[in-house]
C-alpha cells in the first residue's frame, strides 16, 4: 500500500466502525420497542402530502396567473404614457402663439385620439382580468383625458392660445401624467 | 312610407377633418354641420319619429369645439329630451366618442 493512502484508510475505517458500533449499542439500548408498518398513519402522511402538494401547485398558479395579467396591464398603461408623450411633443405647436396650421391640427387631433383609445384599451384589459373599475378608480383616468382633450381642442381651437388656455393645456397633461403614474401602481398593488 | 332610421356619415358626407367651432374659425366648422347638415335631418328625422343615426367613424378625429357646437348647439335648439330620443350615435374607431357627445348634449341646456 502506498504510504499516501495510509491515514485516509485508517479515518474511512474509523469511522464505519464508528457508525456501526453506534447502531450496535441503539439496538442494544432500544431493543424493548417494537417497530410494525401501520397502514393508516401511511395513508394519512400520502394524504396530507397530496393535498398540501394540490394548495401549493393552485396557490403558485393563481399567483403566476395574476402577475401575468398585472404585467400585461402595466404594459398597457405604459403605452398610455408613450401616447401622453407622443400628444405633449405635438401639443408644444401651442407654444408659439401662432394659429395652428392644417398639419399641426392633424397631428394633434390623430395623437389626442391615440390617447382616447390607449385609456380605452385600460379599461377592455381591466374587464377582461375581471377588476372592478370603481376599484381601481378609473373614472379618474378617464376624466383626466377627457379634460385634457377638451383643454387641447375645445375654444379656441385652433389657436392662437393665450397664456391661460397654455396654463389649462399644462395643468391637464400634468393631471393625466399623474393619474396613469396613480393606475400603475393601482394596478400592481391590488 | 316612413323610414325608422336616417343616416349621418359624417366623414362620407361632409368631411374626414373636422374643423374648429365656427364657420368664421376655418372649414368644415361645427356650426357648418349643424346648420347644412345635422339641422336638417334631425327635423325630418323626429317628424318621421325616426332614429337619427350618426356615424362617427372614418374622420381622422374629431376636435372639442366641432362636437359641441354640432351636438351641444343642437340641443340648444331642440331640447335635451328631444334630441336624446331621436340621436343614436356610433363610433368604432374611438369608443369613448359617443360618451363624450351625449356629455356635451346633456350639458348643453342652458349652460351656453
Amino acid at each position: 500500500m502506498k504510504k499516501g493512502w495510509v491515514i485516509p484508510t485508517i479515518v474511512i475505517v474509523l469511522i464505519v466502525g464508528g457508525l456501526l458500533g453506534l447502531v450496535f449499542l441503539f439496538s442494544r439500548v432500544k431493543s424493548s420497542i417494537q417497530y410494525g408498518f401501520d397502514f393508516g398513519s401511511a395513508l394519512d402522511a400520502i394524504v396530507f402530502l397530496a393535498v398540501g402538494g394540490l394548495i401549493e401547485y393552485a396557490f403558485s398558479k393563481r399567483y403566476s396567473d395574476k402577475r401575468a395579467d398585472t404585467d400585461l396591464l402595466l404594459g398597457i398603461v405604459g403605452e398610455a404614457k408613450a401616447a401622453l408623450v407622443a400628444l405633449e411633443k405635438v401639443a408644444l405647436n401651442y407654444e408659439t402663439g401662432r394659429t395652428l396650421t392644417s398639419k399641426q391640427q392633424v397631428a394633434l387631433i390623430c395623437a389626442s385620439r391615440d390617447l382616447s383609445n390607449t385609456v380605452h384599451s385600460i379599461e377592455i384589459g381591466l374587464r377582461h382580468c375581471k377588476i372592478r373599475l370603481d376599484a381601481l378608480e378609473f373614472d379618474k383616468v378617464k376624466y383626466a383625458r377627457l379634460e385634457l382633450n377638451e383643454s387641447l381642442t375645445d375654444s379656441p381651437f385652433p389657436g392662437p392660445y393665450d397664456h391661460s388656455c397654455i396654463a389649462r393645456i399644462r395643468t391637464a397633461t400634468k393631471a393625466m401624467r399623474d393619474e396613469l403614474t396613480r393606475m400603475a401602481f393601482a394596478v400592481n398593488h391590488r | 312610407m316612413i323610414a325608422e332610421r336616417i343616416e349621418i356619415n359624417i366623414a362620407r358626407e361632409f368631411t374626414d377633418t373636422p374643423g374648429p367651432r365656427k364657420r368664421s374659425e376655418g372649414d368644415h366648422s361645427g356650426e357648418e354641420f349643424l346648420n347644412d347638415f345635422l339641422r336638417p335631418r334631425f327635423v325630418a328625422a323626429r317628424d318621421a319619429k325616426a332614429k337619427l343615426c350618426i356615424n362617427l367613424d372614418g374622420a381622422i378625429g374629431y376636435p372639442t369645439s366641432f362636437l359641441e357646437e354640432a351636438f351641444g348647439g343642437l340641443a340648444r335648439a331642440f331640447g335635451r329630451e328631444a334630441v336624446e330620443q331621436t340621436l343614436e350615435i356610433t363610433c368604432n374607431d374611438e369608443p369613448y366618442l359617443e360618451e363624450q357627445v351625449l356629455k356635451y348634449i346633456r350639458a348643453a341646456d342652458g349652460t351656453r
